[in-house]
């Protein structure tokens, strides 16, 4: 690097160093948009036009390492390193102002919860701590009214002494000026005396004017605390007014009470009396539908089991060949749209399922008679089984058919029937012709 | 050599209480100074990317800068302790990070180190993020409002943001990184003589700026769908992904605008249009400064057109 580099270099540093001697962080207005930066990323932002505004991130992926508030400038007004896993409170102070911060870091994450504190103005903390010194605000607690009414006393204290020392000044130059007036004819000679006194009586009027500027200067002094406290005043009707509403409030909860008193042991004997009436009745009656609701699920409870035991049955019955069997359960079983139908209801009488499941048997069968045949090497036991499942009857046998007579239940077609038959695995054909067998 | 050894014993010795750490360290600061400057230079030469020239000086005094702002503040709220040990703390966790710096070669130029130096301040500050509507774009405060189709609310926020900017940061932003009046005086003279070779140029270091910094905002980094801007704008939600993105990424910007083109009839597409000097108050008197051909340096007629006639 050259000589003019190495200036340019100089330069460049000590502006460097210039801006952070004096990077302006203590600024008395408003930071106004503050941002929030956590690990060098911007989280979120803290609104300090608002009322205490307060901001809480919580981080669940990564740790929270280092921790930023600029302003929307840019400018630096709080860094937070965490080193270390745990939870630390910091403040920091932004101008007249301060950040409140709390950070819990942890391995996997942290929280951060942050809270903006605006310097209170000294009419708040005046009128504040008047209205406690007069009124004694309720809520306080002993520590917090000793130092308002502590700081109420000083400011009195410090008001009065303002005034005394003006009104002090304003006497020592009133009698200056008298003094100035006296002395000047005995000690000036005759010879000079009209130019001295002109002299005097200007430098006289040049007093008395200084004199009336600062009379008016103390008049308006006296005039702006006159408004204080006028101004103070009003706080303090306020708060009088406050408390009398409260007070009123108060009367109002002890007429109530007494009121309350002025019923009679046997009126209040009669409400109760009737209260406890009406909720006997209602448990009466409550007891009622728990019983009329027992009775029910005991029913149905019987019903299931009749169910049940009848399922039951149907299981011994049904060879172990199920799975090799058509799907003619669903078909030809007459008893299960009846049950589907009992289930699918309101809950009946303890009678109702029975009645319903027996109702369609009696009236809803028909007789249907049909020749099947079967693969060959087909066992007797199979084909017992077969016609077992399907409920049906056999006949006469010719020539390798079997005539075998079914009831099926109305709503299913024969037809239906014969299908699901011929996709039984050992079933050949099927045919409905009554007299003569197929092939003869 | 005696008053090192003295002052490196004091740095080391523990401070007890904020208000000697803030003595100390307002005694120290350029020794404070070079030291995280040090740290820099060692992180760039060990990285590879360090040459003898006063380009990576600055830019090792700029990052040393840079972490001593962050200790002088962070060490308020770490006493007791040895500030020399928690700077050298605060750097190496700084430079543990993945690519803690934007390195690049081209970036070390004046114009380079003018965009880098403003796309690193609008990370941190919304005032910067905002002015970098104008600098590269030449947008003003009224129509960046427009293009991004920001509420009262927000808008009130851009006209502020463009007054501090004029009134303060911009002059910050310049003077941390290194970028003195004479450098700028050079790229205004490129522009106004070979101004397609600057904006080509311009717009190279510009995307490796973004893509860098864009990163810094995890939140505000993917870029979004054709479709979901549509309904980011129609559905009127989410300003700061707006901001922070668009002023960050200059394809959605213009995938933005072409999207919006019927409300943006009179403002121009995004292209680059380098903006060296702030925008100035009024248009009008910035259109009678640029006529002047003085003005803070905004030469040329066309600057004028964009120029907000409405200005805060």
């Amino acid at each position: 690097m050259d000589i003019q580099e190495d200036s340019q270099l100089s330069a460049y540093r000590e502006r460097l160093l210039e801006a952070l001697r004096h990077p302006s962080r203590q600024a008395r207005e408003n930071p106004g948009l503050l941002q929030v930066f956590v690990n060098h990323e911007c989280i979120g932002t803290l609104d300090c036009s608002h009322a205490d505004p307060t901001l809480v991130f919580a981080s669940h992926e990564r740790p929270i390492q280092t921790i930023e508030i600029r302003t929307e400038a840019g400018l630096l007004v709080g860094s937070f390193c965490a080193q270390d896993v745990g939870a630390k409170a910091v403040r920091f102070p932004v101008g007249r102002h301060a950040i409140e911060m709390s950070v819990h870091t942890r391995l996997d994450g942290g929280i951060i919860r942050m809270k903006y504190q605006a310097a209170k103005g000294w009419r708040h903390r005046l009128h504040s701590a008047v209205a406690s010194f007069m009124g004694g605000l309720p809520g306080l607690d002993q520590r917090e009214h000793a130092w308002t009414r502590a700081l109420a006393v000083t400011q009195v204290v410090l008001a009065l002494a303002v005034l005394f020392l003006v009104a002090d000044r304003v006497a020592d130059l009133a009698k200056s000026q008298a003094t100035v007036v006296q002395v000047s004819p005995i000690s000036i000679p005759s010879n000079t005396s009209q130019a001295i006194s002109s002299e005097a009586l200007a430098l006289q009027e040049q007093k008395l004017v200084r004199l009336m500027q600062a009379q008016e200067a103390a008049l308006k002094t006296l005039q702006t605390q006159q408004e204080e406290i006028v101004q103070v005043s009003r706080t303090v009707e306020a708060v009088a007014k406050a408390q009398q509403q409260l007070r009123s409030n108060l009367l109002t909860v002890q007429q109530r009470g007494a009121d309350s008193k002025g019923v009679t042991p046997s009126k209040l004997n009669n409400l109760l009396l009737a209260e406890l009436r009406n909720a006997a009745a209602e448990r009466k009656q409550m007891h009622q539908q728990i019983q009329e609701l027992t009775a029910g699920k005991e029913a149905l409870s019987s019903a299931l089991v009749a169910l049940e035991t009848r399922n039951r049955v149907l299981e011994q019955n049904r060879p172990p060949q199920q799975s090799a069997g058509p799907k003619l359960a669903s078909g030809p079983d007459p008893e299960k749209p009846a049950v589907a139908k009992a289930t699918e209801g309101a809950p009946p009488s303890p009678t109702a399922p029975a009645q319903v499941a027996e109702a369609p048997r009696a009236n809803l069968s028909q007789p249907f008679t049909f020749w099947v045949s079967f693969q060959d090497g087909t066992s007797e036991a199979s084909i017992e089984q077969l016609i077992q499942e399907i409920h049906g009857r056999k006949g006469q046998v010719s020539a390798g058919w079997y005539n075998v007579e079914v009831t099926l239940p109305q709503p299913q077609p024969p037809d239906g029937f014969m299908e699901s038959l011929r996709k039984a695995k050992i079933v050949k054909a099927v045919t409905t012709s009554r007299n003569i067998p197929p092939g003869q | 050599m005696g008053e090192r050894q003295l002052l490196s014993t004091r740095l080391s010795t523990l401070v007890s209480t904020v208000e000697e750490f803030d003595r100390l360290a307002a005694e120290v600061l350029p020794e404070l100074l070079d030291r995280a400057t040090g740290h820099a230079r060692r992180f760039l030469r060990e990285t590879g990317q360090w040459a003898d020239d006063i380009s990576h000086e600055k830019l090792a005094l700029r990052w040393g800068y840079e972490l001593l702002e962050r200790f002088l503040v962070s060490g308020r709220t770490e006493v007791p302790c040895r500030p020399f040990f928690l700077l050298d703390s605060i750097i190496a966790k700084y430079f543990s990070q993945p690519e803690p710096l934007c390195y690049h070669k081209d970036l070390l130029s004046p114009l380079g180190r003018f965009l880098e130096g403003m796309t690193s301040r609008a990370v941190v500050s919304r005032d910067a993020l905002m002015a970098l509507f104008y600098h590269l774009y030449g947008f003003s405060q009224g129509q960046v409002v427009r293009i991004l189709g920001l509420g009262t609310v927000e808008s009130q926020r851009v006209y502020k943001n463009f007054e501090r900017w004029r009134q303060t940061g911009w002059q910050r932003a310049v003077s941390e990184s290194g970028v003195s009046e004479m450098e700028l005086r050079q790229i205004e003279e490129d522009k106004h003589r070979q101004p397609e070779r600057l904006k080509a140029e311009a717009d190279r270091l510009i995307r490796l700026v973004q893509t860098h910094y864009r990163r810094s905002e995890p939140e505000h980094f993917p870029c979004l769908t054709h479709q979901k801007w549509a309904d980011l704008f129609e559905q009127d939600y989410d300003f700061d992904y707006r901001v922070w993105h668009l002023a960050m990424c200059r394809d959605c910007l213009v995938d933005v605008y072409e999207l919006r083109q019927d409300e943006l009839i009179d403002i121009q597409s995004p292209q680059i249009d380098l903006r060296l000097r702030p925008l100035q108050k009024g248009g009008i008197v910035s259109l009678f400064w640029t006529q002047q051909g003085g003005g803070n340096g905004h030469p040329g007629g066309q600057s004028a057109q964009r120029l907000s006639r409405t200005s805060a």
